[in-house]
């Protein structure tokens, strides 16, 4: 069922007995597991957290506490599909799920004892759930079945022949109706599992419970303000989407905690909300790299071509930044100067990007934005490493920055310089070699990138990767020849052989076309359900649907034609 | 006489009612009644001479006990009550923990300073009790010291000991070094008597250092001994 | 005498033996401790018998002959001295073995022990117990609450598979490896000191 009351049926519930978290191991769930651990703390609630990577995990853990009586928490995982009948729930444990997946699989919906579902109540409305009598089938054939038998019993003969035809003419209508009800249920399941898109970052929903509970601060806004980051980061959500959020929900923390004229002192935690550019890691990096790597200058200069890098030089002088400036270190460039680039740049790129920062006492800002990025990297990635030790590392991470100078420098220079920058390097240079070699080819009712290089897990298995890398190519690929952005673009890697996967095994993804008119502020994708057909039915074809999100897939190198093919006929149909 | 405890009036009293004030006092003198919070009070100072002071102080086992009984009944309520959200079972809980580590720890600084030198102090045990002093060990440490004394003088005597000539079986006692070991100090009463301190800069001549109330000194242990005993000071 | 430096060499190595490994305890060495007690027996000896006839070597003084009855003596002291030192600081990191592991002895340290230390380990176990048992209405623990209190509860994360694992209030909670949990610190106080649970860095 849906509950729209956090406090009352969900937290005052919960703290009573110990609560199991399971989260899925991405940053908005992290910042949801971090506060929610938080509240649990102050109000002495006994809990336990088991980060998880996909589906087979999370049934792990599910399967190793079958005698669990107490609430379990979902972060991020499985609402879109029938938790009781995939997973193995403990019988006598109550389920609540947090999750910004949509949309929700209607058996979750319409279960109405075990599984309860946190929505807000303002998006209930939207969220266009059908009818329960539409889409969940009564059992009341049988009954009617027996009632015929007793009518004929007690009939004489003339009497009979016409009960037998009414008795079979009301079955053949009986009949009749449940072929249109099956019929009709399709037809609305079809529209309502359409399209795939998250809602709200988790981590904001958890900001206001504690907000409700009288227990929103500022590490804790902090969290909201990193979970609602990697939305947009992991792109998730669209610009659009991200800065609805943090104007409409997340409005009345920034002016808790971050007033205009707050005091600076050494150990008081400010953070504020305002424009920023929209340029990955760019303060802790020098503005050549940071923009040779960033998708808006490397397409508006191409250069992953030949003449690429001099057009970027044309480019730097048009916007009046000499190549001095684009090399020196963004950190030690003064602060007047500061400004003036950035209004530049902010003029150039044209994409009004506003950004969380936090500010501790007297030393340097980080970002929201870019801690989400380093996050990501780190917590999703690669599958081999403990799912735990991600977790923490990653919390590390984004702890690093509200606590002070000292952690801040080794933790983050590490996240970032040497993690971070190595894999926005790594994008640019795939997507630059896949344009150059040609090797995004059409197939008539989509693009497809079929890597052979092979690259490592660490990156292969990060989704935040995965969807980074596939915009930029899509975006590099459209804008070197006209008419390109009307197909979506799918993308393969091969997955390097591990512990945990075996060998020959491809992941696959993709995207909406370039050309995509978003509503809601949204990505509304129907790649993941296009996937799911394709694989439907299909013998022989070793997939994986592991991944919470359905449309990262992985599957053996041997059966992506045969994929592909069926995903072709699939994607021609519908129209996009 | 007249002034010492009679630890079997304060069991009685600390077995009844849970959060009742206590009854302290021999019969000749009119019952005094000390509260809870008092018996908490005492029960931290005593740890923190215990912990401060270089060799074993008279012990306070009476308070203990009182304290260790309420926490045994104070942890069976707590188990008991049925909606653990209160916010009064978490405080209860920290004090409870935080009453257990004070008597744990005042119990284990004890039993180590006993086994440092367990022969020295039975003997300043049995010592003051001839002179009718308050006892250093209460009977529960000294059934323990008896037997570890016996424990050690075992493995001393199965290992080199008793392999050699009668003369050179002896146990060695260690140093007692208490009298040169320094403590800070604060002065409890008023007109406590001044202690004389040897001079170093004249071997003839003593400091008189006089000691007001709420006055805090380093001294030397020994010569303020008989001080903290009768909670004239108390050690910080 | 040079005589006199060698003899109490197997003493001087049975407390070198301890110094150079102050954090673990060592091998029960009866080689050495044998040599020394034959050592100072045959020392006391040897005095005795120079008490006993005066006269000896005429070549050698009287006030020589006292000189060598007080250098022997000397020795003597000494290796009792260094000998009862050696089997006192095993004593004394034996007694802290027990306020680490509780009533049993890993077998990689009983192996390092000698028969009366492993006797003594349990005649200390036992008078501890009995202590423990004697106050309260079941006895105390003074392994616990070691630490001042600070939270009532601790994060923690499991080192290896424990499986279920009772608080005092009665939940059962599931302690599978690499789980993170925030937990009662009584609770978690013996597991945290078998190593099972570890405290995890906010």
């Amino acid at each position: 069922m849906i509950i729209t009351r956090f406090k009352e049926d969900f937290y005052n519930v919960v703290r009573k007995t110990h609560v199991l978290m399971i989260t899925s191991n991405d940053v908005d769930s992290l910042c949801t597991t971090a506060i929610l651990s938080h509240l649990f703390t102050c109000d002495d609630v006994m809990f336990t957290v088991v980060p998880v990577d996909g589906y087979e995990e999370l049934n792990d853990a599910l399967r190793a506490r079958q005698d669990y009586t107490s609430s379990i928490v979902l972060i991020n995982c499985a609402v879109t599909c029938p938790i009781l009948e995939i997973l193995n729930v403990p019988p006598n444990s109550t389920v609540f799920v947090v999750d910004s997946r949509r949309p929700l699989n209607h058996f979750n919906v319409f279960e109405a004892n075990q599984i309860r579902i946190l929505v807000n109540e303002a998006e209930r409305s939207s969220l266009g759930i059908p009818n329960l009598d539409d889409v969940i089938a009564k059992d009341e054939d049988s009954e009617s079945d027996d009632d015929d038998d007793e009518y004929s019993e007690g009939s004489n003969d003339g009497g009979g022949r016409r009960n037998i035809i009414d008795r079979v003419t009301r079955r053949a209508v009986r009949k009749e109706n449940k072929r249109l009800w099956e019929s009709q249920k399709n037809k609305i399941l079809w529209q309502y599992y359409e399209y795939n898109w998250h809602s709200t970052s988790t981590a904001v929903q958890m900001l206001e419970l504690a907000a409700e509970l009288d227990r929103a601060s500022a590490e804790l806004m902090w969290y909201a303000a990193i979970g609602v980051s990697s939305q947009y980061t992991d792109r998730l959500i669209p610009i659009e989407g991200y800065t609805d959020t943090c104007v409409t929900r997340m409005k009345p923390f920034i002016t808790k905690f971050s007033p205009k004229n707050a005091a600076k002192s050494d150990d008081l935690l400010r953070i504020s909300f305002g424009k920023e550019l929209p340029l990955a890691l760019y303060t802790h990096w020098n503005l050549y790299n940071a923009m040779a790597v960033n998708e808006y200058f490397a397409c508006k200069t191409k250069n992953w071509t030949q003449k690429g890098e001099k057009n970027m030089k044309e480019l730097l002088a048009k916007m009046g930044i000499t190549l001095v400036e684009t090399s020196r270190k963004f950190e030690s460039i003064e602060s007047k100067q500061k400004k003036e680039l950035i209004e530049i740049l902010d003029k150039e790129m044209g994409i009004g990007f506003a950004s969380f920062t936090v500010h501790l006492g007297y030393s340097g800002q980080v970002n929201a934005a870019d801690i989400a990025r380093a996050a990501a990297l780190r917590i999703e990635s690669p599958h081999n490493v403990e799912p735990m030790d991600r977790f923490q590392a990653a919390l590390r991470i984004i702890r690093a920055a509200i606590s002070g100078p000292k952690d801040q420098q080794v933790i983050l220079v590490d996240a970032f310089e040497r993690s971070y920058q190595k894999m926005l390097k790594m994008i640019w240079h795939l997507v630059g070699t896949a344009i150059n070699q040609s090797e995004i080819v059409s197939t008539g009712a989509f693009y497809l990138m079929s890597s052979q290089r092979a690259i490592s897990a660490e990156v292969a298995e990060s989704r935040h990767f995965l969807l980074n890398f596939t915009h930029f190519l899509l975006k590099a690929f459209a804008c070197s020849k006209r008419g390109r952005s009307g197909k979506p673009l799918i993308v393969t890697f091969p997955l390097p052989q591990s512990e945990k996967q075996p060998d020959g095994w491809h992941v696959v993804t993709g995207i909406m076309p370039l050309a995509t008119a978003f509503e809601d502020n949204t990505f509304k994708s129907i790649i993941g359900r296009a996937f799911e057909r394709a694989a439907k039915d299909q013998q022989n074809m070793q997939l994986s649907f592991d991944s919470f999100d359905n449309s990262i897939i992985t599957m053996r190198a041997t059966d992506r034609a045969r994929f592909f093919d069926k995903l072709q006929s699939i994607l021609e149909t519908s129209g996009i | 006489m007249d002034d010492s405890f009679q630890p079997d009036a304060l069991l009685n009293a600390a077995s009844s009612s849970g959060e009742a004030a206590e009854e302290i006092g021999n019969e000749e003198e009119d019952e005094e009644l000390i509260t809870p919070a008092e018996v908490l009070l005492k029960m931290k100072r005593a740890w923190q001479n215990e912990a401060a002071a270089p060799c074993i102080l008279p012990h306070q086992y009476e308070i203990l006990e009182i304290l260790v009984d309420q926490i045994d009944g104070m942890d069976e309520n707590l188990a008991r009550v049925k909606d653990k959200t209160q916010l009064k079972v978490s405080i209860h809980r920290a004090e409870l923990q935080r009453i257990n580590y004070l008597t744990s720890d005042y119990m284990r600084i004890r039993l180590k300073k006993i086994e440092g030198n367990v022969r020295r102090i039975m003997t300043q045990h049995n010592e003051r009790l001839r002179q009718g002093k308050p006892p250093l060990l209460s009977e529960q440490e000294l059934r323990f010291a008896e037997k570890y004394a016996k424990a050690e003088a075992q493995l001393l005597g199965k290992s080199v000991l008793g392999f050699l000539p009668t003369p050179v079986q002896k146990i060695p006692h260690p140093e007692e070094d208490a009298d040169l070991s320094s403590v800070y100090l604060q002065v409890l009463e008023d007109n406590v008597e001044n202690v004389p301190l040897p001079d170093y800069t004249d071997p003839t001549a003593e400091i008189i250092v006089s000691l007001e109330r709420d006055s805090i000194h380093l001294i030397p242990f020994a010569p303020i001994r008989d001080h903290l005993e009768n909670d004239r000071v108390r050690l910080l | 005498m040079d005589a006199h430096e060698g003899i109490a060499d197997a003493a001087i190595r049975l407390v070198q033996e301890l110094k150079h490994n102050p954090n673990i305890i060592p091998p029960y060495d009866a080689t050495l401790m044998r040599q020394c007690i034959d050592t100072l027996n045959r020392l006391y000896d040897q005095n005795a018998r120079s008490l006993m006839d005066p006269t000896g070597d005429p070549s050698i003084s009287p006030e020589q002959i006292t000189t060598q009855r007080e250098q022997r003596t000397a020795a003597i002291i000494y290796i009792w001295r260094c000998t009862t030192a050696y089997i006192h600081e095993r004593a004394c990191r034996i007694r802290s073995l027990r306020w680490r592991f509780g009533g049993i002895l890993p077998i990689s340290i009983r192996n390092n022990l000698s028969e009366a230390e492993i006797e003594f380990f349990n005649s200390y176990s036992s008078a501890l117990a009995d202590f423990q048992s004697s106050l309260g209405e079941s006895g105390v623990n003074l392994m616990a609450n070691t630490e001042p209190p600070k939270h009532l509860f601790v994060q923690v994360r499991v080192k290896e598979d424990y499986g279920e694992f009772e608080t005092n209030d009665g939940n059962v909670v599931i302690l599978n490896k690499n789980s993170l949990h925030s937990l009662p610190r009584q609770d978690c106080e013996m597991l945290i000191r078998r190593g099972i649970l570890e405290i995890a860095n906010p």
